[in-house]
């Protein structure tokens, strides 16, 4: 009993960490926006949120509810990375699939914001996702299902149309309800600065500066001076006007970043 | 293919309609408990059932799972899930995959970033580095981001330990209808005497300064033993013991680390509890293995040399050895090897050496933990010699004594044991010739003095006169 039980704990320790097989010569780039995934030199992918934090996908079944492959995917810096605070982890794409917990009999779909909503009754089953509807169940380990919420149950069909849910809900970002208008910048060490370095944003948005180091730093553009940003303080700026700005760090002349604002 | 899943798909519906009536009971706070399959979930006192992400973190709770009970699949499934077990707090360092910093674990999944090295060196032992678990990224959600520690003083094993005496408490899930009496947490094995009798537990090692590698026996005595509930013994952060009796023992290993961190914890049946920690140093040496330190008082700015030999019950692969916790100087010989190097440090500095020694298959030996420090005058190094260590009463044996200092030996002398002097030269060496009318064992003691007046002494080894 103690050697399966033993064996498994680790095949649940080892479900998540999902591995992307790209290249592993893949170019190591400083500019990557909210909405990119990003990965270092270890094989996780992330997904950096307009909050200036990454997300963790739970397992592989998790990402490829969101994305068809790993194409999108850009490399960065480990000092980059380890710059990005984590923020939590992404749930599955609503509509997409039904989900079961292990140890739990019931089926559940998925809805906005990580939310479990219970299906009663085979009928219903199969209205809302077919005959093969069987096929389109899939499991959730049990130390995921802290990542959701258990909703109110689906008694009729008109309680959840998964097609209308899927059109709904196509980013993580709004799964989450990020807001979109607001990114955020990390100001990391000297040797890791900006994360990212390159940005770009839609005019109109609002970028923050945070300091994520554990010493005062500054962010110094021909679109204004913050001062002296303490450690964990903010500081933030709306772009209404196309174009490219640099900015530095006065105090780190080696940190430098760039804001593109486009239309 | 196909056929398989539509079979899971048959298995999973059924499970659809399984009633739930039935079993409106849930479980009892506190246990441990499984269904058929091999998963163990902890009971909360809210009737959800917790999840232990791995063994590691079930280890700092748990010793073993013979308390875990079986209920029925259906029972199972009706208790809701209520979330992830986090690491007990107070016993291990945590890192997540990609952050560079290392969290102290506090109460109710707090994290808590372990500033600088020295605090986790106080906290933790000279071999921190090696107490530390990973949380995977998706792990990381289950804690919350607590103040930073920036020195040992500002975060308490023993207080983490009080907090935390359950999974219930550590996730404040139950509301205590009569507050429990606050512990009284020691980190000493010692008591101070107060003016009402205060119950405390005791910890001790046998042995006390063990080698690497090597089974020591940990025994956890509660004072008083009445009315006791438990003892816990943690050894490096996993639950190794829980007794219900007093004295309680456990057998441990000391593993490759220079220190290792004991912690016991006492409960009694009115819920007063006490805790102790005993840090364990794997200070005496592997057999064969020796370290040799040549001025155990260096000047700053001369050369130190520090020396490993191995005799020939080891066949060493390579030699490295460690000053101060770093690898100074590796060597892929057999018998010695031999560092040296310009003392730079200040005067008032004490360095630690030791040498770690591997042979071929990867068997590992450690020596003793030697230190020497940096002083502005170093004492006189002082050898004393008896010709014989073994004679008959009347006769006499010869005793030298030798001095080096690099200021000059200004004389040498030969004491009895109790100060007496026997014979002075002025001069770095000196040779007795001391009688004995009576039997018994005696040592003679040699002192020396350099130029400058820095006295040192050495004690001979014992003569037997029979």
């Amino acid at each position: 009993m103690i050697s399966r039980f033993k064996r498994a704990l680790a095949a649940v320790g080892t479900v998540a960490m999902l591995v992307a097989p790209v290249a592993s010569q893949a170019a190591v780039t400083g500019a990557f926006s909210a909405g990119d995934l990003i990965k270092g030199s270890m094989d996780t992918v992330y997904y950096f949120a307009p909050n200036g934090k990454r997300y963790v996908f739970p397992n592989a079944k998790t990402y490829f509810s969101w994305y068809t492959n790993f194409d999108g995917v850009k490399t960065i810096s480990d000092g980059a990375l380890s710059t990005v605070p984590l923020g939590g982890n992404v749930t599955y794409r609503p509509g997409r699939k039904m989900l079961k917990i292990t140890t739990d009999p019931r089926t559940y779909v998925v809805d906005q914001g990580g939310i479990l909503r219970h299906v009663a009754t085979e009928q219903l089953a199969e209205t809302l996702y077919g005959i093969a509807w069987k096929s389109n169940v899939e499991d959730l380990p049990d130390p995921f299902f802290i990542n959701y919420r258990i909703g109110t149950p689906i008694q009729t069909a008109n309680d959840y149309q998964p097609a209308n849910v899927m059109t709904l809900t196509t980013t993580i970002s709004q799964d989450k309800q990020f807001d979109e208008t607001a990114v955020t910048v990390s100001i990391g060490s000297a040797g890791n600065g900006y994360v990212p370095a390159t940005i770009t944003v839609k005019k109109g948005t609002t970028v923050t500066f945070t300091n994520r180091d554990n010493a005062v730093h500054n962010v110094t553009g021909s679109f204004g001076n913050s001062g002296d940003i303490a450690v964990n303080a903010s500081y933030s700026k709306r772009f209404d006007t196309v174009g490219s700005y640099d900015y530095r760090d006065s105090i780190y002349p080696v940190m430098n970043g760039t804001i593109n604002v486009v239309n | 293919m196909t056929t398989k899943r539509f079979l899971i798909g048959l298995a999973s519906s059924s499970l659809l309609f399984a009633p739930l009536l039935g079993h409106a009971a849930g479980c009892t706070s506190g246990t441990l408990i499984k269904g058929s399959l091999s998963s163990v979930y902890y009971c909360g006192a809210d009737g959800k059932r917790y999840v232990f992400p791995n063994e590691k973190v079930y280890n700092t709770w748990y010793a073993g799972f013979d308390s875990v009970q079986t209920i029925s699949d259906s029972e199972l499934a009706s208790l809701p899930l209520g979330g992830n077990v986090t690491y007990r707090p107070g016993l291990k360092m945590v890192k997540i995959n990609t952050d560079p910093k290392v969290y102290a674990v506090a109460a109710g999944g707090t994290l808590r970033w372990v500033q600088t090295e020295s605090v986790a060196r106080d906290l933790y032992g000279a071999d921190w580095n090696t107490k530390i678990d990973d949380i995977a990224d998706t792990y990381f959600v289950n804690y919350r981001i607590g103040n930073p520690i920036p020195s040992a003083g500002e975060y308490s094993v023993a207080n983490e330990l009080a907090l935390s005496t359950s999974i219930n408490r550590d996730r404040n899930l139950e509301q205590p209808t009569t507050p429990p009496p606050a512990p009284t947490p020691t980190t000493t094995t010692s008591t101070p005497p107060a003016p009402t009798p205060t119950r405390t537990g005791t910890l001790s090692a046998t042995p006390e300064e063990p080698s690497i590698n090597q089974t020591i026996t940990l025994i956890a005595s509660a004072q008083p033993s009445t009315g006791l509930w438990y003892i816990n013994i943690f050894w490096n952060g996993i639950l190794t013991r829980h007794c219900e009796y007093s004295p309680c023992g456990a057998d441990v290993q000391t593993g490759t680390g220079t220190s290792s961190i004991a912690v016991a914890e006492f409960v009694w049946g009115d819920q007063y509890r006490a805790w102790t920690t005993s840090t364990i140093l794997t200070t005496a040496g592997s057999p064969g293995v020796t370290l040799t330190i040549t001025n155990p008082e260096i000047k700053p700015d001369t050369q130190r040399e520090i020396i490993v030999d191995v005799d020939s019950s080891f066949v060493a692969n390579t030699i490295d050895i460690f000053l101060d916790g770093n690898n100074v100087r590796g060597c892929n010989v057999v018998q010695q090897c031999r560092y040296t190097g310009l003392e730079t440090s200040p005067i008032g500095t004490v360095h630690t050496a030791y040498g770690v020694i591997r042979d071929a298959n990867g068997f590992t030996r450690q020596t003793s933990v030697e230190s020497f420090e940096v002083v502005s005058n170093p004492r006189p190094v002082v050898t004393i010699t008896p010709g014989k260590n073994s004679m008959l009463r009347g006769e006499t044996v010869d005793v030298s004594v030798s001095a080096s200092d690099d200021d000059g030996i200004a004389f040498t002398e030969i004491t009895e044991s109790d100060g007496t002097l026997i014979k002075r030269c002025e001069s770095s060496f000196c040779t007795a010739q001391v009688m004995r009318p009576t039997a018994g064992t005696f040592r003679f003691i040699g002192r020396a003095g350099d130029i400058p007046g820095m006295i040192g002494t050495a004690t001979s080894s014992a003569v037997v006169v029979q």
